[in-house]
């Protein structure tokens, strides 16, 4: 097996707020292979952005994050500033959620950019890099380049703006890519030609790319593995198949049965019950035990947190379920008497 | 770990039993939308897989644009300047007190040409003579018999020159201090911020007189200073209001993680967006300024004679009473016209710059 390129050991971000102390990330460990495609699925508000733009020194409000986040043999937390800067849109870029909002809107496109390869590229030319933007704009798939690079984010269409965000992303041929939430604010056409712009990206700079999305069908069509993560913390990380064909945890279970499916007989949608817990004030025990259908209240599920475990011996897959080997047998009756219920 | 290389593409077909459709690949939407019709689709519509292949040459010419063409619609690409410079037009008050202001901004600058006689040449014959159409003093003369038209221009030119360097080194000092307080916040924008307030809280008139005294000695440059000195704050709290929400726009974000060191950050990314309000509040001072060192100079602290400024002629004919009416009268009206055009230019920047303020839509 390679080496991951980023390693992520024990992370924990905390933010100071006026209700007390709220913890968005707790210990959340993962690493990232060269070259796959890591998917990061949870609710709003479960930590799967702070986690990445934590390690990154992009987190609102300038707390530290504790923990470890070796990329290359060097830990992003501890790393001076400088050369942190470096890296951010060097080596890992990123991809944001909103294009309408991540483009300066007195800024030509172009000139985003090229101010992205000029603060990487010490002595290029300026026709170098208005010629590589160029290339870069046709890569993702941005009609007469030539004439669109002058013009401004206003003059571009959502779509069009997220393919100038990526190809800003990909200017330095980042070995990660980490792609918050890519199609969120995008419609539905849009969003399946971004999906295959991103494939083309990674085609280009074979970078590995950190997939951050609620949208499992992005995943299903994107990702090689996937961290779900709930309230915080990972509940279960495995590759992308075994997740959704043999999920271990009840909230991955509570997702997947949360889809909508063409394949499936089915009137209603079942969503999770409940709401995603406070993060002032997390519920003892698994966090999810208020919201779960297959704890029926048992005392473990409400004293102790549960730890990651491996599940099975084949792939890796582990999950962070008391019960997560009652899972196997009980899913598909579960899901079944929860359809029943439903109804 | 999983044996799969990444990218691997048998694992579509693997997935078909997973079948998820929150959504759709591959609707080629129709790209021949209804000919004739005005409707300008907004994304060039691109057939999904192939269009990372396709070559540029391919698409030269993007359905929206043969659409707009046959539409005889050209859709013209405009910056947010040139959104500006329209709207700014509009407001026909700053525009004509655009084109008043140049004129006389004209005339100040080349005062030596305009002026018919120095400002400090005697017509021995003609001391305080009113003014005449006839003769050869348009302005009349003041009481050592100087011609007041040259003096007014002479005066306009030091007022305006005061003014606006008084604008141009507040600003940097305000913009300076304000976009540092707003974009690094916490103690720095504290610190910042309460030694605005300790400026602000200076009793501006009593503190103007006293640094003219000691340090002003007349001379323009150094009147222009101590202005500049008190004006600033303004400009500062504005920037640093503005600095404080651009900070958290997403763009300074997507700044910050493309690697921009702080400095293209201020420079380059927040500046160019705070400009509206920094431009309307530069005209504001420039008024301000020449109305300050009106006083300043008719109190005696500010320029001195020879050397005429608006407020100094003020000044001088204030002492007259109302048969020499003309000695108030001209560089008043002078002070008022400039005063008053500014703040219309203003007025129309502000609402060029910042459409979303507008209270009438044109």
């Amino acid at each position: 097996m390679p080496d991951p390129i980023l390693s992520i050991r024990d992370l924990t971000v905390e933010f100071k707020t006026e209700d007390g102390i709220v913890r968005a990330v707790t210990d959340v460990s993962y690493d990232l292979m060269p070259g796959e495609v890591l998917g990061i699925v949870g609710e709003s508000g479960s930590g799967k952005s702070v986690s990445m733009l934590s390690i990154l020194g992009l987190s609102p409000q300038g707390q530290i994050p504790k923990g470890e986040a070796v990329y290359k043999g060097d830990d992003l937390l501890k790393m001076p500033q400088k050369q942190l800067r470096e890296i951010r849109g060097g080596d890992m870029a990123m991809i944001f959620q909103d294009p309408m909002t991540s483009l300066n809107p007195v800024l030509t496109v172009g000139n985003q950019i090229i101010e992205a390869l000029l603060v990487h590229n010490d002595g290029m030319k300026d026709d170098e890099a208005q010629k590589r933007a160029i290339q870069l704009l046709e890569l993702v798939g941005v009609p007469s380049a030539e004439r669109r690079i002058d013009q401004y984010p206003h003059e571009f269409s959502g779509g069009m703006r997220q393919r100038g965000m990526i190809a800003m992303a990909i200017a330095n041929n980042p070995s990660v890519l980490i792609a918050d939430e890519p199609t969120t604010a995008l419609d539905v056409t849009i969003q399946a030609q971004i999906v295959e712009v991103l494939k083309a990206a990674r085609q280009e700079t074979h970078a590995a790319i950190v997939l951050i999305t609620h949208d499992l069908g992005l995943i299903a069509e994107l990702a090689d593995r996937v961290v779900v993560m709930y309230a915080g913390r990972v509940v279960e990380l495995a590759d992308v198949f075994t997740i959704f064909n043999e999920p271990r945890h009840p909230y991955t279970v509570g997702l997947m049965n949360s889809i909508a499916r063409l394949d499936a007989e089915q009137e209603w949608l079942q969503p999770i019950p409940g709401q995603p817990p406070s993060m002032i004030a997390p519920p003892p025990g698994c966090a999810f035990h208020p919201r779960c259908t297959f704890s029926r209240g048992r005392l473990p599920c409400r004293t102790d947190v549960p730890e990651l475990r491996q599940i099975g011996d084949s792939a890796p897959h582990v999950s962070r379920c008391h019960y997560a080997e009652e899972l196997a047998e009980a899913q598909v009756v579960a899901g079944a008497a929860a359809l029943e219920e439903g109804r | 770990m999983t044996e799969r290389a990444p990218g691997d593409d048998t694992r579509a077909h693997d997935r078909e039993d997973v079948a998820i459709t929150s959504f759709s690949v591959g609707q080629p939407a129709s790209a021949h939308g209804n000919p004739g019709s005005v409707a300008v689709p907004e994304e060039p519509i691109a057939p999904l897989t192939p269009a990372l292949a396709m070559g540029p040459s391919e698409y030269e010419a993007p359905a929206a644009d043969l659409l707009a063409q046959q539409a005889g619609v050209e859709p013209k690409a405009r910056s947010q300047w040139a959104y500006a410079r329209i709207r700014f037009f509009r407001h026909k008050m700053a525009v004509i007190s655009l084109v008043v202001l140049f004129l006389i901004c004209l005339v100040a600058i080349f005062a030596k040409r305009v002026a018919p006689y120095g400002y400090d040449e005697l017509d021995l014959f003609n001391i305080t003579s009113p003014p005449t159409t006839t003769d050869k003093h348009l302005f009349g003369t003041d009481l050592l018999g100087r011609d007041y038209l040259s003096r007014v221009i002479y005066g306009l030119r030091t007022s305006l020159w005061v003014a606006f360097f008084v604008a141009f080194l507040s600003t940097a000092i305000g913009t300076t201090i304000g976009s540092l307080a707003g974009y690094y916040g916490g103690a720095t924008d504290n610190m910042l911020m309460r030694f605005t307030d300790l400026i602000l809280t200076l009793p501006g008139l009593a503190v103007l007189l006293t640094a003219a005294t000691f340090f002003g000695n007349g001379d323009p440059l150094k009147v222009g200073v101590i202005l500049a000195l008190l004006l600033w704050t303004g400009i500062a709290r504005i920037v640093r209001g503005v600095f404080l929400s651009l900070r958290e726009k997403e763009y300074v974000e997507a700044a910050k993680a493309s690697g921009a060191g702080d400095a293209r950050i201020i420079l380059r990314h927040m500046l160019p967006n705070a400009l509206g309000p920094i431009i309307v509040n530069t005209t504001l001072i420039i008024a301000a300024a020449i109305l300050i060192e009106a006083a300043l100079s008719f109190l005696g602290f500010g320029i001195q004679p020879p050397h005429p400024s608006l407020g100094t002629l003020i000044d001088d004919g204030q002492g007259e009473g109302f048969e020499k009416w003309w000695l108030v009268t001209f560089p008043g009206l002078v002070i008022v016209v400039i005063a008053l055009s500014i703040n219309f230019i203003g007025d129309g920047l502000r609402d060029a710059l910042d459409p979303t303020q507008r209270r009438v839509r044109a």
